[in-house]
C-alpha cells in the first residue's frame, strides 16, 4: 500500500540549529514515536528498531536507514527499508530548508513509503490515519525540542 | 404411510452443529500432535533473493522448518484439473512453497512444524526473507497490455488462454440490427468466506505406509486423488476424511499446497501434523470469486426482439491456475450466456489471465452469476434504448414451454423449462401493475423507487461424465451411493459427495426411507470418508441432489428388488404376485400375510432361508451418471427506494420463484434460496475484495470486507412452480446457487430503474452509497 506525506513546518530556531539536530540519529530516535534503539552503523547508515502499532497490529520493524545527497544545511535525503514479521516497508524521505525569515526557516519535507503484507491487509484503513498522526507528533516534537535547546 | 418426500421436515444436522458437538479438522486430536504454520509472502510479485531460516530452527518447540528448495524434489507442484481444450491452456508450474518467485501476497515461501500452534506461529516470525521486488498487476485486462509485468515465463501477455464459442453469424447480426447496447461490466472480486476456514491434519503410518488426512473438503475422493499427485503415494495409501465442513461455497473444491504440506510433514517426520487456517490467512490464501472485466454487446429490434450477443471476457485467474479455474468462465459461463432467452446469435471470447493475486476458482455460481448478471443489465439498457417496459422485452425472447428440450446458439440442450409461468407468479406476488404506479407517483414526489426482473435459467446437476470429459474436466460427474440394511433393518447410506451445509443427511434419508417405508430416523447417511464411501465427484455445481440423490434412489430401489425375490420366497408366490403397501410386500389380495421390510432385512442378514441363486446380505451400489445437466430457472423481482441524499440503497421487497422440479424438503429449499440470494445482495450492493496498485490485499479483515449483515437484509419472499427435469429418476434440478446467480442483477437492474429519472444508465457493482452517489451526481452534472 503506497502512502505519500508532505509537510513543511517553520520552526523558530536557526537553519544551523535545525541541521544539527536532523544529523543526530539520538536526538532524532528521541523524539520519533515508537523507536527503541538506534544503532550507527557510519556517517551515513544506520539501523534502526521500532515499533508500530496500527489498529489491533503492534510490530517491531527492523529498519536499514541510509542518508544521501546531503548538503548542509540545506537538503538531505533519506531511505529506509525494513521488515516487521508478515510485512515489509520502503520509505523514501527528501527534505529541504528553505529560508523564509531569519531565525525561522521553514523544512519542506515529502515521502512516500510502500507498505507490505500484514500491515497493509490488516491495517489498509488505519494505516493512513496512524502514520500521520505519528508524522505530525514527530515533528511537533522535534520543533518543540529545537526551540527548547535554542532560546 | 405419508410420503416423505416434499416434506419440510427439520435438519437432523442442525442440533449438533449449533450445540458445538460436531468435530470439524480442527477438532481432530491425535497423540504427539504437530502442528504447521506458513510462511506468506508480503510482496505481491517478488523475486526470493534468500530464505534464511537457520534462527526459526532453533526456535524452542520447532521440530522442523522446510522451504520451497527443501521440497523441490519431494513434491509435485500443484495440479490444475480442469485442462479446458482447443485455448491453447497454459499451467505454468505452482509449486507447493515458492522457490525462485512469488506471485501472489500470501504466495507460501516456508512451513514451520513445531509442538505447540504458537511456537510454530512464533518461529515465522524468525525466517528472514529478502525480497527483489517486481511490479505488481491486479487488473486482468491491463495484465494482458503491452509492458504488463510478466509471471510466468513461458506465458507470454499473461495469457492462460483464450477461449471462444459462436453460434449462429453475430457479425451480421450486429451489422443489420436496428438497435445495438454495449456496457463495460465489472465482476468485482469476492471472497468466499465459508463460516469454517481451512484446515489439514494428517497422519502417516511408517509401519503400514498409509497416510490418512482429515480435510475440509467438498470433493474427498478428489482430494485424495490430488494429494497422491502431490506427494507421489499412491491413491490406495491414502484415506481422506472430510468431517464436518463449515460451509464452502466452492472454496473447499481445489487442492492447495497447504494440504500437501501436512501430507509430506507428517510422512517425513512420522507424527500427526495439523494446520488450520486463520481469518486473515484465509482472505489471502483461499480461492476468490468472480474478476471479470467484461466488454459486452446486445443488439436487436426496435419492437424487443433480442438478434444478438457479444463479449469480451477477461477472466483474472491469480497468480496460478486453481483446480477448477480455467472451466469457470469458459464452460460454466461462456456456454450458458443465451440465459433464458432465443438469441440466435452468440460470439464469445474469454482470455483467461494471471494477475499477482490470489487465484480465482469457483465460488457460488461459478461463472453463471456473471452471465446473468450481464445478460439481464443488457436486456435492461436495451429495453430503456428503445423505450419498452424490460419485463415485455424478456416476455418476447424467453424459450417457449412447448419447445423443450431446446439447444440455444452456444450448443447447450435445456431440459425443461417454463419459465413464463415463472415470471407470471413473480409478477403476481411483486404486484408489477401497481408498484409501477407506486414508482410514478412517488417520482412526482422527488423519491426514487425501483424494480429489477430477472429471469433467469443456469446450468448445474454438473453432469454427463461424457461431457466432462469432452471439456476436460480432470474427473468423472457421476455420483454413487451405497445403501446397506442392518439386519435389525436399520440402514445407512454412504454416499460418494460431500455436503457441507446443504442438509443431505436429512434429504437424502427422506428418499431412503420413502423407498423402504421405514420411519426417516432409520436411516443414516454418510459422506466424507473415502475409506467407506464409493467412488464419487463431491459437492459443488448444484449436483448433489440431481446426481448422488438419484444414485441414492437407483441403490435403495436395487435393495428393494432384493428385498421383493426373497419377500415372493417367504410367500412362496412369484414376484408378479406381490404387491408394495404400507411398507410391506404381500400378495395381491391378501395384505394379511406380507412381509415387512424389517422382516426382509433380518432374513437376508441371516440368510436361513434364502430363494436358490440369491445371495445373503442386503446392500446395493448405484452409480448414477446423468444423460444431461439439469437448468433450473425462476423469476426474481425486487423494489427499493434509493434515497439520492445519502446514495443508500434500502431494498422494499425481494420475491424470487424458483423452479427446481419436485422439493424432497421445501423447508431446506427455502434455505437455499435465502441464502443464496442474501450472498446475491452482499454481491451486488457491498462485498469487494480491493487490491492496491501493489498487490497488496486491503480488505483482508472482516472489519473492511463488508460481507452481509443480518441487520441489512431484506425478508426474501420464496415461492415455486415445479417442472421435473426429465433426467433423473427424482425429477429435481439444483437449487443451491440460483439464489446467488438471480439476485445480483435484480438489485442492480432496481436501483438503476429508481435513478432512471436522474439519467442514470449503469452504475459498477457493489452499489455501495459512495458509488451511487457518485453516479448521481454525475449524471445531475450531465457529464453522461
Amino acid at each position: 500500500m503506497r502512502l505519500e506525506f508532505s509537510g513543511s513546518p517553520e520552526i523558530a530556531a536557526s537553519p544551523e540549529q535545525i541541521w544539527e539536530r536532523l544529523l543526530d540519529p539520538n536526538f532524532v530516535a528521541s523524539v520519533a514515536p515508537g523507536v527503541e534503539s538506534v544503532e550507527t552503523v557510519d556517517e551515513r547508515h544506520y539501523r534502526v528498531v521500532s515499533e508500530v502499532g496500527v489498529g489491533s497490529v503492534r510490530m517491531r520493524f527492523q529498519l536499514d536507514v541510509e542518508l544521501s545527497e546531503v548538503v548542509p544545511p540545506k537538503s538531505l535525503k533519506l531511505s529506509a527499508r525494513g521488515r516487521a514479521p508478515g510485512s515489509n516497508i520502503e520509505v523514501n524521505f527528501a527534505l529541504e530548508i528553505e529560508h523564509v525569515a531569519p531565525s525561522h526557516p521553514r523544512l519542506k519535507w515529502g515521502a512516500t513509503s510502500e507498505v507490505r503484507g500484514t500491515v497493509a491487509s490488516v491495517g489498509a484503513r488505519l494505516l493512513k490515519g496512524t502514520a500521520k498522526k505519528l508524522t505530525e507528533s514527530f515533528w511537533d516534537r522535534f520543533a518543540e525540542r529545537v526551540v527548547q535547546a535554542s532560546k | 404411510m405419508a410420503t416423505l418426500f416434499g416434506s419440510g421436515i427439520k435438519r437432523r444436522e442442525d442440533p449438533r452443529l449449533i450445540t458445538g458437538t460436531a468435530t470439524y479438522t480442527d477438532d481432530v486430536k491425535l497423540p504427539g500432535l504437530l502442528y504447521a504454520a506458513v510462511l506468506r509472502s508480503s510482496y505481491a510479485h517478488a523475486k526470493l533473493t534468500s530464505v534464511d531460516v537457520a534462527r526459526a530452527k532453533r526456535a524452542p518447540g520447532v521440530v522442523a522448518v522446510y522451504t520451497g528448495a527443501d521440497l523441490k524434489d519431494k513434491l509435485n507442484t500443484v495440479p490444475c484439473a480442469w485442462n479446458v481444450p482447443n485455448c491453447d491452456l497454459k499451467v505454468p508450474p505452482h509449486p507447493v512453497l515458492a522457490t525462485d518467485k512469488v506471485r501472489y501476497a500470501g504466495d507460501g515461501i516456508a512451513m514451520v512444524v513445531a509442538e505447540s500452534r504458537a511456537a510454530a506461529r512464533d518461529a515465522l516470525d524468525l525466517i528472514d526473507v529478502d525480497y527483489a521486488a517486481l511490479d505488481a498487476v491486479v487488473d486482468p485486462e491491463k495484465a494482458t497490455q503491452k509492458g504488463a509485468p510478466q509471471l510466468h515465463a513461458d506465458v507470454p501477455g499473461n495469457v492462460a488462454f483464450t477461449w471462444k464459442v459462436a453460434g449462429g453469424d453475430a457479425a451480421k447480426a450486429f451489422a443489420e440490427a436496428a438497435v445495438t447496447v454495449e456496457q463495460r461490466i465489472l465482476h468485482n472480486r469476492l471472497l468466499p468466506t465459508a463460516m469454517e476456514a481451512r484446515a489439514a491434519c494428517a497422519s502417516y503410518n511408517p509401519g503400514t505406509g498409509q497416510l490418512t488426512c482429515w480435510v475440509t473438503s467438498q470433493n474427498p475422493h478428489i482430494h485424495r486423488f490430488l494429494l497422491s499427485v502431490m506427494t507421489k503415494l499412491p491413491e490406495h495409501r491414502i484415506r481422506v476424511i472430510a468431517p464436518e465442513v463449515g460451509g464452502g461455497f466452492g472454496s473447499k473444491i481445489p487442492g492447495y499446497p497447504d494440504e500437501a504440506l501436512v501430507c509430506f510433514a507428517s510422512m517425513d517426520l512420522g507424527r500427526p501434523v495439523k494446520w488450520t487456517e486463520d481469518r486473515s490467512e484465509n482472505y489471502k490464501v483461499t480461492i476468490h470469486g468472480r474478476d471479470h472485466v467484461e466488454y459486452v454487446s446486445l443488439c436487436g429490434t426496435k419492437d424487443g426482439k433480442i438478434t444478438g450477443l457479444r463479449t469480451r471476457v477477461y477472466a483474472g485467474l491469480g497468480g496460478y491456475a486453481s483446480t477448477a479455474a480455467p472451466g469457470i468462465p469458459t464452460i460454466l459461463h461462456g456456454l450458458i450466456l443465451s440465459g433464458p432467452y432465443t438469441i440466435p446469435n452468440i460470439d464469445v471470447t474469454v482470455y483467461g489471465v494471471y494477475t499477482t493475486t490470489t487465484p480465482v476458482d469457483a465460488y457460488r455460481g461459478a461463472g453463471r452469476p456473471e452471465a446473468t448478471f450481464l445478460l439481464e443489465r443488457m436486456i435492461d439498457l436495451y429495453a430503456r434504448k428503445i423505450g419498452i417496459d424490460p419485463v415485455e422485452v424478456r416476455r418476447k425472447n424467453l424459450i417457449p414451454k412447448d419447445k423443450f428440450p431446446y439447444t440455444v446458439a452456444t450448443g447447450l440442450t435445456y431440459d425443461s423449462g417454463n419459465y413464463q409461468g415463472a415470471l407470471d407468479k413473480a409478477l403476481s406476488l411483486v404486484d408489477y401493475k401497481k408498484f409501477r404506479a407506486e414508482q410514478a407517483k412517488a417520482r412526482k414526489e422527488g423519491r426514487y423507487l425501483g424494480i429489477g426482473v430477472t429471469t433467469y435459467c443456469e446450468v448445474c446437476g454438473l453432469g454427463p461424465s461424457q461431457v466432462a470429459g469432452a471439456v476436460g474436466f480432470g474427473g468423472g460427474l457421476y455420483d454413487s451411493a451405497l445403501v446397506r440394511v442392518y439386519p435389525t433393518g436399520v440402514v445407512r447410506a454412504y454416499i460418494g459427495a460431500k455436503p457441507h451445509g446443504q442438509g443431505e443427511e436429512t434429504t437424502f434419508a427422506q428418499i431412503v426411507a420413502d423407498e423402504f417405508g421405514v420411519p426417516v430416523e432409520n436411516v443414516e447417511v454418510v459422506a466424507g470418508d473415502t475409506e467407506t464411501t464409493p467412488q464419487g465427484w463431491g459437492t459443488y455445481g448444484s449436483r448433489t441432489t440431481a446426481v448422488c440423490g438419484s444414485a441414492v434412489k437407483v441403490a435403495a430401489q436395487r435393495v428393494k428388488e432384493k428385498a421383493k425375490k426373497i419377500a415372493a420366497h417367504l410367500l412362496e408366490a412369484s414376484e408378479a404376485d406381490l404387491e408394495w403397501k404400507d411398507g410391506k410386500f404381500s400378495v395381491k389380495g391378501s395384505p394379511d400375510k406380507g412381509k415387512s421390510f424389517a422382516e426382509l432385512a433380518l432374513m437376508a442378514n441371516v440368510a436361513w432361508n434364502m430363494p436358490t441363486g440369491v445371495e445373503p446380505g442386503l446392500e446395493a451400489t448405484a452409480f448414477f451418471d446423468p444423460s444431461n445437466f439439469v437448468y433450473p430457472f425462476g423469476t426474481h423481482a425486487c423494489t427499493v427506494e434509493v434515497d439520492p441524499e445519502t446514495g443508500e440503497t434500502k431494498i422494499l421487497r425481494y420475491v424470487a420463484v424458483d423452479d427446481c422440479g419436485p422439493q424432497i424438503n421445501p423447508m431446506i429449499v427455502q434455505g437455499q434460496v435465502h441464502g443464496g440470494v442474501i450472498q446475491g445482495i452482499g454481491e451486488a450492493l457491498q462485498e469487494m475484495a480491493v487490491y492496491d496498485e501493489d498487490g497488496q490485499l486491503l480488505t483482508g479483515t472482516m472489519m473492511d470486507y463488508a460481507i452481509p449483515r443480518a441487520s441489512q437484509m431484506p425478508n426474501v419472499e420464496t415461492a415455486h412452480t415445479v417442472t421435473p427435469s426429465p433426467v433423473n429418476p427424482l425429477g429435481v434440478k439444483g437449487v443451491g446457487e440460483t439464489g446467488t446467480i438471480a439476485s445480483v442483477p435484480t438489485l442492480v437492474n432496481a436501483v438503476c430503474d429508481a435513478l432512471a429519472p436522474l439519467g442514470v444508465t449503469h452504475i459498477d457493482k457493489p452499489l455501495t452509497p459512495a458509488r451511487v452517489w457518485a453516479a448521481i451526481q454525475q449524471a445531475k452534472g450531465g457529464k453522461r
